[in-house]
């Protein structure tokens, strides 16, 4: 219910193999870009949107496996902004999809 | 004249179809010709937060740009219910503007479907991305 209000659906391919994070107290999370298209029904001059995406627990434990450069996924989850610290200090905002329910295709 | 648009439309059938697993649907059909391999969906719920900024890009088109704020609630460790709002960018084009220009939404409830995309502007000589949702439809609750 919680992704009700709040709802994203992507379906694309993985840009590279997702970034595996191991906290002590168990948890995972996997972080990786996913390629939809940006026109979706044009042919021609179709750049890639590519989005980030991460996962935790069971999720990453599935990508970790799963996951490799062009790997076509349906993704569904939430999307959510954090900020975060960049390479010179300065505080960088970002915005990402947190994946609830995933499969590989 | 007359005569010669439906032959027209007899020669557009057999253009190759992109359907779904390469079945042949119907021609015309929007449902069918799209390509259905890539999605990019976005459905939010919530409160329109802020009046919308409206600007022309370079090619003329007119783009509304507004935040509206998602509510979450959830339990914390101690069984407490928490509140949560996410706040989102998003931008509207097209139809959408004249809405946004003649309706004061801020503060309502509206319910949006759209697409997440992502640009980048230049900030001295830094390059600085936006993530937004581009606005398809909209509904005040």
């Amino acid at each position: 219910m919680q992704t009700l209000k709040n709802h994203v659906t992507l379906i694309g391919n993985m840009g590279s193999a997702a970034q595996i994070t191991n906290f002590d107290n168990g948890g995972k999370v996997a972080r990786f870009s996913l390629a939809t298209d940006k026109y979706s029904n044009k042919k021609e001059n179709n750049e890639p949107e590519w989005h980030s995406v991460f996962a935790w627990g069971n999720v990453a434990q599935f990508i970790e496996s799963y996951g490799k450069k062009g790997k076509q996924l349906a993704i569904h989850g939430r999307l959510v902004h954090r900020t975060y610290l960049n390479k010179e200090g300065k505080e960088r905002k970002v915005t990402e999809v947190e994946v609830r329910h995933l499969i590989g295709l | 004249m007359l005569n010669s648009q439906p032959a027209e439309s007899v020669e557009s059938t057999d253009k190759p179809n992109h359907g779904a697993g390469g079945i042949n649907h119907p021609a015309g059909s929007i449902f069918f010709n799209t390509i259905h391999r890539k999605m990019n969906h976005v459905n939010l719920i919530g409160k329109m937060t802020s009046t919308p900024r409206f600007y022309e890009q370079p090619s003329g088109r007119k783009v509304a740009q507004f935040t509206m704020s998602t509510n979450e609630t959830y339990l914390d460790a101690e069984g407490n219910t928490k509140n949560k709002n996410h706040w989102h960018r998003m931008s509207a084009w097209g139809r959408w503007v004249q809405v946004l220009e003649e309706l004061p939404l801020v503060g309502m409830e509206i319910a949006i479907e759209g697409k997440l995309t992502t640009r980048f502007y230049m900030k001295g000589e830094e390059k600085r991305f936006i993530s937004e949702v581009e606005v398809n439809d909209l509904i005040i609750l």
